[in-house]
């Protein structure tokens, strides 16, 4: 029985099977010499194995194709030339050798015979010919035309018995030479010698069993009752996973001298040995991953809710009605309160607020620690906030500008924001006028102070590397700003007479404090606040209280209210007090806000609850 | 393998200059002290050349808004401008000529000034409807300190502070300093802890900010 094996999978199929029963590969006969396709679309269709079929009909119907039979259709203008094209082309080279080492023996045995006996010897190349069918029986392909014997057809003892009997047959019946039935080619019209069935070798037979094979598979799936599949039609699924593309089921063989030699393995030194690569290596649709998807009703439910949620997401939302954004009464009402808390002190001089008449308790350490500064080493005030935050700074530093200005303790500005130095100038430069300081000898700006914290910590270790160029300087100012006289005994921090550190930033404060307040020795650090930075930064302040050897901050002044009390204490009248009655009003129409939110809550909430 | 002998070296170079500014705070060796400024003001350049870094980046986006029409590019326009602006004024006549200190007392600190007078309204407001809004205990607590705060710290309509008034202004600095400074210093304590252990992070080369 003829079966074809996969190259895809390796699995045997049966010799008519199209494709492959487990990969679905597309399968086609490998021949020897050449490529299937070269045989032509003829033999695509199998008609070798038609031939074949017929032969196997004769020989198990035991009659003998008639000398006048037409060949079948479609043979018949293949039949004449046939045998000589399968006898020239077809027939491959191991078989021609088998040929000319049988036909070497056999006419050693005519020799020997022919000197033995007085028999005439036969003719060669009838006898070689005949000989070779005779010893290869039905499965050697016809290679030439019969031709007429010319030796007397007798039996040979020597011969082996079946080649006895093909000689027997002939000579019995019409003294022709034996015509063996060809595998390939064999054209019908021409003689043969027919043996019965019961004598044809046992491989012969299963021609039978091939021929019912092929028959059913050429009926198929069409004679399946219920199939609407055609015979050569693969179903999409398979036809999807047929590699066509990526595999080869046809190995192209090379000539003998192109062909590699095998290196490795037990095949080594082997040349023309069989690639593996085709099977093993080659890119091809994997067949052990190949599986069916069990699909059920339940997975179908739920792939159609993902797809469904999934188009709602892309689906574009129609655009509602464009809410009417009217303008901002609500805010524009509290700002208007506010802003009348503010202006109507100014102008009308009413509602007038009590002065603080108690001072906070740090207050008078820092009006005391300002009292004790020395007034020939200059004070270092330290611009660290923003623009914004000046409406409140300005007061409240004012107060502490005006006690050390009014010592006449020279003072040396420094910042380390981008706009502290402008702030200071701003800030100090109308005081210096009013307390008689002159730039340069008693007020100095050292300017900005880039680099954040690490310029702080720089600062604290050596001043003079960190502070290059000055701010707003004076003309003849030396070339080296801690030339000038004013800072010329500055070597280290702890050398001014305090340093004040004017921020509205926690960040900023605690910098400071433990950047430098442990550096500072016997020197006071001090800080104005912003209301808002005070409680994160009385803890250090508090420490000395608790712990006097480890100090950080040695006075705070923080909110207008201090500030108030601070000017009213030393006696010069600042902004602080100039922005009370204001601040003041300010400060109760936002209380005021503030109790009317919290009382329209409550008795929104109370009228929701009673209405049910 | 030059990747791990990269980050090997920049861990090493982080830890050996963390260690030498950590023992400048605890040993006086002048080779210390020494070497800790000079990493210190290596540092000061890293971080000014970082701020002119910043600014370029600053410029770029909002050039690149400009140039493709983005919403609010007219904003970014304004900027560029005004930086530009300042910018050439700065360098040319000096960061203290009267062309700088100009710009900066006219448009620079009124509009800042501004800015936190807005955010005083917006507090306001949000105040107003924060009841209203939520209508839980935690909001009329919140509320409600707001409201003892602002009492006793503002000043009190009439010529005397009354005993009303001293008792709100104890009140206030109970809150202040009591609560307000009690939670200010577990902040303190927290932000210790954790700026300690992001030290030793680096320290260790735990943490890689200048990247693995």
């Amino acid at each position: 029985m003829i079966v074809l094996r996969c190259l895809n999978c390796g699995i045997l199929n049966p010799g008519l099977a199209a494709a492959c029963r487990r990969c679905g590969a597309q399968l086609e006969p490998i021949l020897m010499g050449g490529l299937a396709d070269e045989e032509g679309e003829a033999d695509e269709n199998g008609d070798w194995l038609e031939r074949m079929r017929q032969e196997a009909q004769h020989l198990s119907a035991g009659d003998e194709p008639a000398e006048d039979q037409p060949p079948p259709e479609g043979e018949a203008a293949a039949a004449p030339s046939g045998s000589d094209k399968l006898a020239e082309a077809e027939i491959p080279d191991w078989l021609d050798r088998i040929r000319e080492t049988q036909t070497g023996e056999l006419r050693a045995k005519a020799a020997a015979e022919a000197a033995g006996t007085a028999s005439p010897p036969p003719d060669q190349s009838s006898l070689d010919d005949s000989a070779i069918r005779a010893r290869l029986g039905p499965a050697l392909p016809t290679g030439e035309p019969a031709r007429e014997p010319k030796w007397p057809a007798e039996p040979v003892e020597e011969l082996p018995s079946w080649l006895q009997d093909v000689g027997a047959g002939p000579k019995a019946e019409t003294e022709a030479p034996p015509r063996v039935p060809a595998l390939i080619g064999q054209a019908p019209d021409q003689p043969e010698a027919i043996r019965p069935a019961e004598d044809l070798p046992e491989w012969l037979g299963e021609i039978d069993t091939l021929k019912e094979s092929l028959e059913e598979q050429m009926r198929g799936p069409s004679a399946a009752p219920g199939s609407d599949l055609a015979p050569a039609t693969l179903p999409s699924w398979l036809e999807a996973m047929r590699p066509v593309e990526t595999f080869r089921s046809v190995v192209q063989m090379e000539a003998e001298e192109d062909q590699s030699i095998e290196s490795v393995g037990p095949l080594a030194g082997l040349r023309g040995v069989l690639l593996a690569e085709p099977v093993v290596a080659m890119p091809r649709t994997s067949t052990v991953g190949s599986m069916q998807l069990d699909v059920t009703e339940r997975h179908y439910a739920q792939a159609e809710l993902i797809h469904k949620m999934v188009e709602e997401e892309q689906r574009e939302v129609a655009a509602g009605p464009r809410k009417a954004t009217g303008l901002p009464f609500f805010r524009w009402g509290i700002a208007a309160l506010v802003l009348l808390g503010v202006a109507l002190p100014i102008f009308s001089g009413a509602p007038v607020f009590a002065l603080p008449r108690l001072a906070p308790q740090e207050l008078s350490v820092l009006f005391d620690l300002v009292e004790r500064l020395p007034v020939d080493r200059p004070a270092l005030l330290v611009f660290d906030y923003e623009p914004g935050n000046s409406g409140e700074l300005d007061a409240v530093a004012g107060a502490f500008f005006d006690q050390v200005m009014g010592r006449g303790i020279p003072l040396a500005t420094l910042t380390t924001r981008p706009a502290g130095s402008a702030l200071a100038k701003r800030a100090l430069d109308e005081r210096a006028a009013r307390f008689g300081y002159v730039p340069g000898q008693s007020l100095v700006h050292l300017g900005y102070l880039s680099g954040g914290s690490t310029a702080v910590q720089l600062l604290a270790i050596n001043p003079r590397a960190t502070i290059l160029e000055g701010f707003d300087l004076p003309e003849g100012m030396p070339e080296d700003i801690w030339n000038a006289p004013l800072l010329q005994g500055i070597q280290t921090l702890p050398d001014f007479s305090t340093v004040a550190v004017i921020t509205s930033g926690s960040e900023s404060a605690r910098l400071w404090a433990e950047q430098v307040g442990s550096r500072m020795g016997d020197t006071p650090l001090v800080m104005v606040l912003s209301a808002g930075a005070e409680p994160l930064i009385r803890p250090y302040f508090d420490l000395q209280e608790a712990q006097p050897g480890e100090r950080r901050v040695d006075g705070i002044l923080s909110g207008l209210p201090a500030a108030a009390s601070y000017e009213l204490r030393n006696g010069r009248p600042g902004l602080a007090l100039a922005r009370w009655n204001p601040f003041g009003s300010s400060m109760l129409a936002a209380e005021l806000i503030l109790l009317a939110g919290a009382g329209y809550g409550i008795a929104n909430w109370w009228l929701g609850r009673k209405a049910g | 393998m030059r990747v791990l002998r990269l980050s090997a070296i920049w861990a090493a170079l982080a830890l050996g200059v963390g260690l030498f500014v950590l023992l400048g705070y605890f040993v006086e060796l002048g080779f210390i002290q020494n070497l800790r400024l000079i990493f210190l003001r290596w540092a000061v350049l890293l971080a000014a050349a970082a701020l002119i870094v910043g600014l370029v980046n600053l410029l770029a986006v909002h050039w690149r808004k400009v140039s493709l029409t983005e919403q609010g590019w007219i904003y970014s326009g304004v900027l560029i401008l005004s930086f530009t602006v300042t910018f050439v004024l700065a360098l040319v006549f000096r960061p203290d000529s009267p062309a700088a200190l100009f710009i900066f007392n006219t448009f620079q600190l009124p509009l800042e000034a501004s800015l936190m007078a807005v955010l005083a309204v917006s507090l306001l407001v949000a105040g107003f409807r924060m009841v209203n809004r939520r209508r839980d205990l935690l909001s009329l607590l919140f509320v409600g300190t707001a409201l003892m705060v602002l009492l006793g710290t503002g000043p009190t309509p009439g010529g005397v502070e009354g005993p009303v008034v001293i008792a709100l202004r104890d009140f206030r600095a109970w809150l202040s300093q009591v609560w307000a400074a009690g939670g200010a210093r577990g902040i303190l304590l927290g932000v210790a802890l954790g700026a300690t252990a992001t030290g030793l992070r680096v320290l260790l080369a735990a943490d890689r900010p200048y990247g693995a």
